[in-house]
């Protein structure tokens, strides 16, 4: 049965040509831009190393002081010192008369506060990559350095090539130990071989070749490094303001609660004293906020602006999902549309099926299945478009630090998106098909 | 075999009402032969259309072989008309991309049947039409008495006791057309297939068991 319908759909689909190029180009173009999708998404949410854990973690990017206040108007600049960032932003809302700044935890702020969440299984403290200007053999290459503790690496779970992660007995001794990516070891070295115990010399410091590390694919602050160092080795209150500072917050939450992570934090920031202001440039803050989020949230946030992360990712995710509804839709109206103005073309067919004994199921699943074999060819071409860009987007780092990936669950994924849209868009024709009258079918020549 | 009582058919429109038929009685026996003859548009094909079970009457009984139809979209009407009704039409309707082995296995389809038993069945249904060697051809490349040839195959494949025909050979020449008058005729006297046939040409209904004639909807 199937065979028959398999081998008429194909004759069906070599006669009409045009049909056929129209259809298949609208299909394997909506098809390349879902399965992207499905691409970017899987690759940079996905759970893999480094971020095995990724819907465990909790984030702690920013810290956000306010002051209610009724005319002064406050000011700051973003600087970098050496390579550090010290305020990332500063902003007033004059209307409100209200002053906000946000920025980044100071150690001290975070050691005092936050080392002991009873909510919280691991964490780390990072200052999360600083960029630095190397000269190798006179050729210049940038450095992204991030500052780590013990624990960073059993929260990210780096694919250790070879030697060994940065230690507690590292921290402890400040000791100036590197673990670096592959790619770094490759374009400082040269190689990846017997680096290992190597001198790098970066920011006028000599460092030690701990470790080598496979680089993280996917986009996320705390694991874009090249270089891991101990933070130790950072001057202890340098470059901190208040409670301001460079580092970020990784919180691995008990048993992948990360709600009760999130309500931990909130309840200790909100017993957290207020500065005085004579160490806030004056500032009078009086809120404090520790925005603690997930990654997708804070990602999202990045999207859309949101004061709580999981509002950000809330709207992001519908209008992620309208787009690609909406993405969707036009190309199946307008295979449905296309398939609705073929149905005189097999009119006298259906009347002839449904005389010798069709009915109307098997005259609608006949058509639905034809509408399939169109689609699923027009995924196969699709997958051979997609595979193409993400090749190409990997090649040419379109989307820098992500490296997009197929596997077996992108291949699923995509069939079943593909049967999916050639059910969804072949039910109305082929119902339609399936309701016209025996006799009025067979006038039609 | 089949009974028809009081049989009317009435196609309204917004401003006209068409009498197609208007109380047709009619009794064909098993075996039989029938032909039916009358100027255009008086109502052939919809006679045949409702005893083929394709259309349904206004108002009217219709009972073919000891049953009644009162349900004409349901898989059982389906399944009836697999079973026991073979159609063949004046333009031939074939399916120009399946070949003319897939065509005659179309009813087939509807069967609980392997591709073997499939295969056999219609290379014996069209042995009997004389076209086992055209099994690979497709409908387009083959003459008008020979598509006709491959639709009577088609119509026969599943054994019906019934054959329904109308103007088989309305779009052939006089020679082709007697051609198919023959099998026709052969298979109402081999098989003791019960046919009912349309037709414009007098000779060949007067080969027949009996004509009906129709007029404006009535019987003459
Ligand atoms: N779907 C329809 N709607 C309205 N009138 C119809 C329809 N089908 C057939 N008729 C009318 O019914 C009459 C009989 O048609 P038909 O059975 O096809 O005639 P014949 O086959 O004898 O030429 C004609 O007058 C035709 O116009
Ligand atoms: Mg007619």
């Amino acid at each position: 049965m199937f065979s028959n319908y398999l081998k008429l759909a194909l004759r069906v689909l070599q006669r009409n040509k045009f049909f056929t190029g129209i259809s298949l180009f609208g299909i394997s173009f909506t098809l390349t831009i879902l399965m992207l999708v499905v691409a970017f998404l899987h690759s940079q949410f996905g759970a893999k190393n480094p971020v095995s854990k990724t819907d465990e973690l909790v984030y702690m990017r920013h810290l956000k002081m306010a002051m209610v206040q009724n005319d002064t108007i406050w000011a700051k600049d973003s600087t970098q010192v050496d390579g550090i960032w010290k305020y990332d932003s500063t902003f007033q809302n004059v209307n409100n008369n209200i002053s906000t700044s946000i920025s980044w935890y100071g150690k001290k702020f975070l050691d005092s506060y936050f080392r002991q969440l009873n909510s919280a299984e691991k964490f780390t403290f990072i200052v999360p990559t600083s960029k630095y200007n190397v000269y190798v053999n006179s050729v210049k290459i940038d450095i992204t350095t991030s500052y780590v503790d013990e624990q960073y690496f059993e929260i990210f779970d780096f694919k250790l090539l070879e030697g060994n992660f940065i230690s507690k007995a590292d921290i402890d001794q400040k000791a100036y130990m590197a673990v670096i990516t592959s790619e770094l070891a490759k374009k400082y070295f040269g190689s990846t071989n017997g680096i290992i115990g190597k001198q790098m010399l970066v920011d006028g410091k000599n460092f030690t070749v701990k470790g080598i590390i496979e680089k993280a694919k996917m986009v996320n602050l705390a694991i874009n490094g090249q270089m891991f160092v101990p933070s130790s080795i950072l001057p202890d209150d340098v470059y901190e303001t208040g409670y301001f500072g460079n580092y970020m917050a990784v919180f691995l939450a008990k048993n992948g609660n990360i709600d009760a992570v999130k309500a931990e934090i909130k309840d200790i920031v909100s017993r957290v004293p207020f500065l005085d202001p004579s160490r806030t440039n004056g500032i009078a803050y009086n809120q404090i906020e520790a925005m603690p989020f997930t990654f997708q949230e804070s990602l999202a946030r990045d999207v859309i602006y949101m004061e709580d992360g999981a509002e950000s990712l809330f709207y992001l995710r519908w209008i992620v999902f309208a787009l690609i509804g909406i993405f969707i839709l036009v190309p199946t109206l307008n295979l449905i549309n296309l398939n609705m103005s073929r149905i005189m073309d097999r009119s006298a067919e259906i009347g002839v099926r449904k005389a010798f004994g069709a009915d109307s199921n098997g005259i609608l699943i006949q058509f639905i299945f034809e509408n399939v074999i169109l689609t699923f060819i027009g995924g196969l071409l699709g997958m051979i478009f997609t595979i193409f860009l993400i090749r190409l987007s990997n090649n040419l780092n379109l989307l820098g630090e992500l490296v997009l990936e197929f596997d077996i669950l992108f291949f699923a994924l995509s069939f079943f998106i593909t049967i999916v849209f050639g059910v969804i868009s072949g039910f109305i024709p082929a119902s339609k098909m399936a309701k016209v009258h025996i006799v009025e079918a067979l006038k039609y020549k | 075999m089949i009974t028809l009582q009081n049989i009317n058919k009435l196609y309204r429109t917004d401003t006209i009402e068409t009498t197609a038929l208007n109380n047709i009685n009619l009794q064909v026996d098993e075996g039989e032969f029938l032909s039916i003859m009358g100027p255009s548009g008086c109502g052939k094909s919809t006679l045949l259309n409702i005893i083929g079970l394709l259309d349904e009457p206004s108002n009217g009984k219709i009972e073919i072989k000891g049953q009644t139809v009162s349900n004409y979209h349901t898989k059982e009407t389906a399944k009836f008309r697999n079973e026991h009704l073979g159609f063949i039409f004046q333009s031939f309707h074939l399916i120009p991309e399946l070949s003319v082995m897939d065509n005659v296995q179309l009813p087939l389809l509807y069967r609980n049947l392997s591709q073997k038993e499939r295969n056999q069945m219609a290379s014996v249904a069209l042995e009997s039409v004389g076209l086992n060697n055209r099994m690979e051809h497709f409908p387009s490349q083959l003459s008008g008495g020979q598509k006709q040839r491959v639709a009577i195959a088609r119509a026969i494949v599943g054994k019906p006791s019934i054959i329904l025909a109308d103007e088989p050979t309305g779009n052939l020449d006089s020679v082709m057309g007697n051609e198919i008058m023959n099998i026709l005729l052969q298979l109402n006297q081999e098989n003791k297939t019960t046919i009912i046939m349309v037709t414009h040409d007098e000779n060949m209904a007067h080969k027949t068991h009996r004509l009906m004639r129709l007029y404006d909807g009535r019987q003459l």
